[in-house]
């Protein structure tokens, strides 16, 4: 019938807004068409980045013909409306509502963490409300309710809803709901226990009053603090965020509502997380190692026996080997890469990153040849289909999941998982395929290869795919998809349906593909995808500075920008490792990483510290890695210094000191430019501008870097039309051998957390039965478990060369078969031995790469 | 009815002090019995204040009413959640005796608030009553108020509903589950709509959507596409990965319920049974699920895969199917009874296609059929969970060259679109009245039309003609329309000596359907009409035997999905209080339901004081290919974000409808 029958509409909507004729886009809000010309109205529950909720009906106007005021968040424009956005009679219905508010609204304020802040005090203030005309009888205050990092307190609360809706739609989560109806309704959590969630306290940023507090913030009034916006350390999304302190001291984290590369969104680590930077155990002056323990010194003390050690060495090119760091700023690594090369004449550096994912660290052009591994995040939500693979897209980058649910939401976007574990995601996606880890690259291949065979059937959708490709494809897909089983083919058969149907993919890339034995060709055959669908890609990298540290050369025989190092004199042929194995280094610098505990190649490198005749530690704390030197240097971190971050994206995001460096730590920047002096250079740097500008100057692709934005990685490609081809190669197999997965707790990754009281306290919310009885769980799949007489609850032992621990085996059809799942907590080792009924079983970490021991 | 005193509509009718013979016309249909033993005195709700009878308490009807309002808000916008409060704290300082008149005026000013800018219809339509009686009954509030009047201590019962609500026979909270969509929290939607009913793809499907009909959004620009979100809701579960809650649902009752027939009622009936505890055991004559929502209707409008996806949720739930068990046959109310089958829920539907009454009617001429009968063999045949290919023709459904459809109801609407769809080229419709009195959903007349079909208005069959044994042709008589008949349409009289033979190798008698119920011969105590339907207690839908209940098109006479799903409901709900030992009946708040429909929660001149010109979305629809040459689906649902635009149109006009109620029996 027709009046379901499109009809083609002109784009914008012609209206009256207060006497004066405006235009604005068509599906725009009334309020949104005021704001846009200039006319302001006031909100309380409205949220730009959520759909209208309408509760607290401040923002009404009057149209002409409608008898009753007109909410604008929640009403579109239409042809020829002639609306008043303010006279009495309107103010007169604001005040009211703000008036029912206060009817039960304690005026506590002076002991309201918000007070200062607080939107209800606002436009109490803003709307003259200084008459209390409505009152109820009996109200009794109500405890408030504690569910861990955050409480709710009713009293305050004033059902604006934007916490329920703000966890629902950009978190994806709905972790909380209204309970009751009438005067009592209230929030609660949607189980009516304890809040069990993400802990993004997002809830806690939107709530416009005090209802929502944090427990680790309460402090600091709103007008004592002092904010600095910076960027997160945590994760390389790159959100932005203010720091608050109160006397220098670090008190909260605030974002921006739409502001930066988060659009105003955090996670549990980025808003709870900050607790490290002042946290007691930071290392605070130089520690020269005496006997078995330190000695504390000076700076120059301490730099003066370093340059010492260094001088013997400087004449032999490459005896000083380094690694530079993730999470430090481009600045530092910049300093770092230049000390070697200029000062030492040593091209033996490099970064873990690099080291434990070749295939997306510095060789990452060389691997994608003309795709870049990115996409901003503007690109990224016009996909219509995500394609994951391996990603567990809930607790890796989170804020990147925030950014795909508004896409989902906004345009109708699907998601599609690939994952080695059935893997969670919101709003529910289309597909969720589950893959052995062992075959995860037959699966891409498969994959690429059902993409093929479609696209030979129904036309191209990206770039044409060579006919020599195509043809090595389609054998080399056949035999990987002999090593799958039939409901994964068919399934893959599925989503090259649906990539078509959808166009648009973006296939995001996550650790478990970055650190496969096979991660080269695995993410080389992703791009491929990419490639011959006409789809994007995005490569989430797990530090804040992953893709800086590469980009700024701390690479063997790459410089800066991915210029190729050609004095032969300071190009590397092995690895670090290897270097100091073979005693072609002699000494180490590890700066800001700890390399002992990240590397899960890790006693290879402790015989390599060990062979090293000196070694210097720069870091924060006083880590294992750190505790294996003989100098350490304490160096700050980033909310105590002034630099750059490169996140995920390509964008190069301005780091500013928040605080004072804790006790004497410097900038590692700095350290690198002081010994250099040492040794009788000088760098010339007396802030971290001047490295700025010198890589600006240097770096063609850090040319524009004082001015932000993205970094032109697209420049760097090569445009060759080639599709690199590579054979899949077949895992190597220890009969029976399974893969231990560590899986991550979302809230403890990475050496900072380990200093964040706060969030520890949340590890055992997120593994819900972490620990019982001291045992952690040992996720089996079902048919392991059948195959090695593994019964629910059965301890397992586990024996690795450090120790042995006990954990209880969890039956989980969530499992793919072939591998376990552990806590990334336990003691993570290559090779590690489970015995479970009487049988010792080997297992490898997934992790254990770097020595190629562990690859199964 | 006369009514005592009315604000009804804004329109006073006040007869107090006149003689009751004096009074006027009641402006509202009111039952005078609220039930055997009480009656009905006074209403109040969204549209006023209605007194019919002496035996009233107007504070005290309006305290508990703003008590009603306070209950029913859903707490998510301001004045509404603390403005009904704050009504509600200040009549109890007027009942306790305590009031003043600096009260009485607040009262009117927070009225006037909340209705002005609450978010629904509770804010927005509820307080006003509140306002006219204290304006009209301004002396018993200041009685109130001195402590000179008590409590009277009649009983006010009270139903929270919405227009679309009130309109739809399952009674599905609408509101809500078009506000879980607009949320994008669609599995809480499927989760509301599954409290009434199982079939939420089958309904969003194929429902005439009486909602649709009775949707204030329409007052305002067009109504709102309910029917197809509810089909949103289930697409999104059946197309994404998501927990489905189908573990079977714990037996907490030892009974055990026979339900004859697999079919929208039968199955639904099923449902709220294993909801509240008992053993199901559905028993179906056919091979299939579904009854005539799957031999009636095609393909392109319910795919049966679709179908068959939506009923193994039900399985999942625990309701057992038992597939080609012929009622009466196969199994007997003596046989089940004696399997220990505690109650039975006839739903065994209308599968007879009536005859057309012509001559030559009884020769058992090929090529002659009924309509009924022609869908299940093209669902058998053609669409069993394929798809066809363009043109096929497949040798089990008589091709014919020409097909005459007589009727002008749905059934005749599938059977032609049908035809269309296997690549016959001449298809049409005869039917006595004219396009107007077609009693098929407009849509699919219009579709039709589209498809191609012809239409013979004004003609009726008198005899089936034959040449040398085989089907000609039908003689028809032209037919002119005369005064309205009892079904309100015009009566259409033959135009004598006009008959004419009309050339067609293929006839299909599409004018409705009877039902087969010679299995009542073993329980001949059940009442049955001339129509050969089931006769039941039209609330409880318990037949004349108390353990057999029925509902559905055997009942109703072939009527439509949402209608039988309802009885089930409702029958569910009776055959518990019956095996519980309960009552059997429906509660106060049902009958309120019932008050509430008989006044009407809907009215179409309402003036609804909201911003026009927002679009209903339009729904995608498939190829002009695939619509003619296939029996792919013709509707393809709507995008997530379309889906969730159009619900943000919803307007939530939840209403309260309070009535006092007196003891003794109505005069």
């Amino acid at each position: 019938m027709s009046q379901d029958t499109a009809t083609e509409q002109k784009a914008t909507v012609s209206l009256s807004i207060n006497g004066r004729a405006v235009e604005v886009p068509r599906g725009a809000t009334l309020l949104k068409a005021a704001r846009m010309n200039g006319f302001k109205i006031p909100t309380l529950c409205y949220l730009d980045k959520i759909h209208s909720i309408g509760s607290c009906r401040v923002c009404s106007v009057e149209v002409e013909g409608v008898a009753s005021p007109v909410m604008s968040c929640v009403t579109p424009v239409s042809d020829g409306m002639v609306v008043t956005t303010d006279n009495e009679r309107i103010k007169e219905y604001r005040r009211n509502m703000i008036q029912f508010i206060l009817v039960n609204h304690p005026l506590d304020c002076p002991v309201c963490e918000r007070s200062g802040e607080c939107q209800l005090q606002n436009l109490t203030y803003e709307l003259g409300i200084t008459k209390h005309p409505w009152e109820t009888e009996g109200h009794k205050k109500v405890p408030v309710v504690d569910w861990g990092l955050i409480r709710y307190d009713r009293n305050l609360c004033i059902m604006c809803e934007r916490c329920i809706d703000i966890c629902r739609e950009v978190q994806g989560l709905a972790a909380l709901k209204i309970d009751g109806t009438g005067y009592y309704s209230k929030v609660n959590t949607v189980t009516g226990e304890k809040l069990d969630c993400d802990f993004c306290g997002q809830c806690w940023s939107v709530c416009p009053v005090g209802a929502i507090s944090s427990g680790i913030t309460f402090s600091a009034r709103s007008w004592e603090m002092e904010k600095t916006e910076t960027i997160c350390y945590h994760c390389g999304v790159g959100c932005s965020f203010h720091v608050n302190t109160k006397q220098g001291k670090i008190v909260r984290i605030t974002s921006r509502d739409t502001v930066g590369a988060n659009r105003g969104n955090l996670c549990s680590r980025g808003r709870f997380g900050f607790e490290f930077v002042q946290s007691q155990d930071r290392l605070t002056a130089p520690l020269i190692r005496k006997g078995h323990g330190f000695e504390t010194t000076d700076w120059d003390t301490a730099l003066g026996y370093i340059a010492d050690k260094l001088k013997q060495l400087a004449g032999q090119h490459g005896a000083v080997a380094g690694i530079g760091s993730e999470r430090a700023t481009n600045e530092d690594n910049y300093a770092f890469q230049k000390f070697f090369r200029e000062v030492l004449g040593s091209g033996n550096i490099d970064n873990l990153a690099n080291m434990a994912a070749p295939a997306t660290g510095a060789g990452i052009f060389e691997a994608i040849s003309d795709i870049p591994a990115t996409c901003s995040f503007d690109e990224l939500k016009q996909g219509n289909l995500f394609v994951f693979i391996g990603l567990d897209g809930s607790n890796e980058n989170p804020v990147v999941s925030n950014h795909l649910r508004e896409a989902i939401v906004g345009h109708g976007a699907e998601a599609a998982l690939l994952y080695s574990k059935e893997a969670f995601f919101f709003p529910a996606p289309k597909m969720n395929l589950m893959y052995g880890y062992a075959t995860m690259h037959h699966t891409v291949l498969a994959l690429l290869g059902r993409v093929a065979k479609d696209v030979k059937a129904n036309g191209s959708m990206g770039s044409d795919i060579p006919q020599s490709f195509a043809q090595t494809l389609e054998l080399a897909a056949q035999n990987a998809e002999t090593m799958l089983d039939a409901a994964l083919n068919a399934q893959l058969g599925e989503l090259a349906g649906l990539i078509r149907k959808k166009k648009d993919p973006v296939f995001i890339v996550g650790q478990e593909a970055q650190r496969h034995p096979q991660a080269a060709a695995i993410v080389q055959n992703i791009a491929n995808l990419a490639r011959a669908t006409g789809g994007r890609l995005m490569v989430l990298r797990e530090y804040c500075n992953t893709l800086g540290v590469n980009d700024m050369g701390v690479t063997p025989n790459v410089l800066p920008g991915y210029a190729k190092e050609t004095r032969p004199e300071l190009k590397s042929h092995k690895n670090v490792c290897d270097q100091l194995h073979s005693h072609d280094a002699k000494a180490l610098i590890i700066a800001d990483e700890d390399v002992l505990r990240r590397s899960a190649d890790f006693l290879k490198f402790r015989d390599a510290m060990d062979k090293a005749e000196f070694t210097v530690v720069i870091d924060h704390f006083y880590t294992p890695t750190a505790m294996a030197a003989d100098v350490i240097l304490p160096s700050c971190t980033a909310a105590e210094k002034d630099g750059t971050f490169t996140n995920i994206e390509g964008r190069i995001q301005r780091v500013r000191r928040a605080v004072a460096p804790v006790g004497q730590s410097r900038p590692l920047w700095q350290i690198m430019a002081d010994l250099a002096k040492k040794m009788g250079t000088d760098f010339g740097y007396k802030n971290a501008v001047n490295v700025s500008m010198e890589i600006a100057t240097k770096v063609p692709l850090y040319r524009d870097m004082l001015k932000g934005g993205l970094a032109p990685y697209k420049e760097l490609l090569a445009d060759a039309s080639r599709m690199k081809w590579v054979d899949p190669v077949p895992m190597k197999e220890t009969p029976g051998a399974m893969t231990v997965l560590p899986e991550h707790s979302l809230f403890v990754m990475g050496l900072y957390t380990d200093y964040c009281p706060s969030l520890r306290t949340l590890v055992g919310k997120h593994f819900a039965d972490f620990h019982v009885e001291g045992k952690p769980y040992v996720d089996i799949s079902p048919k392991d478990a059948e195959l090695l007489g593994v019964g629910e609850e059965d301890t397992l032992l586990f024996k690795t060369p450090r120790k042995e621990w006990k954990g209880r085996a969890r039956i989980n059809a969530q499992v793919a078969s072939g591998s376990i799942r552990i806590p990334d907590e336990m003691d993570q080792f290559p090779k590690v031995t489970m015995v479970a009924g009487g049988k010792e079983i080997p297992c490898y970490n997934s992790r254990g790469l770097e020595s190629g021991e562990g690859k199964c | 009815m006369k009514v005592l005193f009315s604000t009804w509509k804004d329109k006073v009718i006040d007869n107090r002090g006149k003689p009751q013979d004096a009074w006027t016309d009641c402006p509202v249909k009111l039952p005078a019995a609220f039930d055997a033993n009480r009656k009905l005195t006074a209403f109040m709700g969204w549209g006023g204040i209605v007194v019919t009878e002496g035996q009233f308490d107007m504070v005290e009807l309006a305290a508990n009413y703003t008590r009603a309002l306070q209950k029913s808000s859903c707490g998510k916008c301001f004045p509404c959640r603390v403005g009904t409060r704050v009504m509600q704290d200040i009549f109890g300082k007027i009942m306790d005796g305590k009031g003043t008149p600096a009260d009485i005026k607040q009262l009117e000013e927070l009225c006037d608030s909340i209705s002005k800018n609450s978010k629904c219809g509770i804010g927005q339509l509820g307080p006003e009553p509140v306002v006219q009686a204290v304006q009209y009954f301004k002396d018993d509030f200041i009685a109130y108020s001195e402590g000179r009047k008590k409590a009277s201590g009649l009983s006010y019962p009270y139903k929270m509903t919405a227009p679309c609500t009130s309109a739809c026979p399952t009674g599905m909270d609408i509101p809500l589950y078009i506000e879980g969509i607009k949320e994008g929290n669609h599995a809480g939607s499927l989760a509301t709509i599954r409290q009434a009913s199982p079939m939420a793809s089958t309904l969003g499907r194929a429902c005439f959507h009486p909602c649709e009909n009775n949707c204030r959004r329409d007052n305002v620009d067009k109504s709102l596409s309910i029917c197809k979100l509810k089909r949103f809701a289930w697409d999104y579960e059946d197309q994404h990965v998501v927990d489905k809650p189908g573990n079977p649902l714990k037996h907490t009752r030892p009974e055990k319920v026979a339900v004859i027939g697999a079919g929208p009622s039968g199955l639904s009936c099923a449902y709220y049974l294993i909801l509240q505890g008992f053993h199901v055991t559905v028993f179906e004559k056919l091979p299939t699920v579904g009854g005539a929502a799957w031999t009636g209707i095609p393909h392109y409008r319910i795919p049966k895969h679709i179908m068959t996806r939506e009923v193994q949720y039900l399985k999942d739930l625990g309701v057992e199917i038992k597939f080609n068990v012929n009622f009466g046959k196969d199994a007997t109310f003596a046989s089940l009874r004696g399997k220990g089958y505690k109650a039975f829920f006839l739903a065994t539907g209308g599968d007879i296609s009536k005859e057309m009454g012509v001559e030559g009617e009884k020769d058992n001429i090929p090529g002659v059929y009924g309509g009924i009968g022609i869908l299940k063999d093209i669902t058998d045949n053609v669409t069993k969970d394929v798809v066809p290919v363009p043109g096929l023709k497949p040798n089990a459904v008589p091709m014919p060259k020409t097909v005459l459809v007589v009727g002008a109801g749905n059934t005749a609407m599938d059977c032609v679109r049908s035809y269309i769809r296997l690549g016959c080229e001449d298809v049409n419709i005869v039917y006595r009245r004219t396009k107007k009195e077609m009693p098929a959903d407009p849509h699919e007349v219009h579709e039709s039309e589209d498809e191609g079909v012809k239409y013979n208005f004004l003609l009726a069959p008198t005899k089936l003609v034959t040449e040398n044994g085989k089907l000609a042709g039908l003689e028809c008589q032209k037919m002119e329309l005369g005064p309205p008949d009892e079904s309100g349409r015009r009566k259409p009289m033959a135009v004598k000596g006009s008959e004419h033979v009309i050339k067609a190798d293929m006839i299909i008698s599409a004018i409705g359907q009877d039902c087969d119920i010679a299995y009542l011969k073993e329980e001949p105590t059940v009442q049955t009409t001339k129509w050969k339907t089931i006769v039941t207690n039209e609330e409880t839908f318990q037949t004349a035997v108390p353990d057999v209940f029925a509902g559905g098109d055997v009942v109703s006479g072939p009527l439509n999905l949402v209608t039988a799903v309802g009885h089930a409901r409702r029958a569910g709900q009776s055959i518990g209080q019956f095996l519980r030992g309960e009552q059997v009946g429906p509660s106060d708040e049902q009958r309120m339901e019932k008050v509430i429909a008989g006044i009407g929660a809907y009215d179409k001149d309402e003036a609804v004081p909201q911003a026009k010109g927002w679009e209903r979305k339009a729904m995608p629809i498939c190829s002009r290919h695939d619509k003619v040459g296939s029996f792919n689906e013709v509707e393809l649902g709507y995008p997530m974000e379309d889906a969730m635009e159009e619900a943000a149109r919803c307007m939530r006009c939840y209403i309260v409808g309070m009535a006092c109620v007196a003891p003794g029996g109505a005069q």
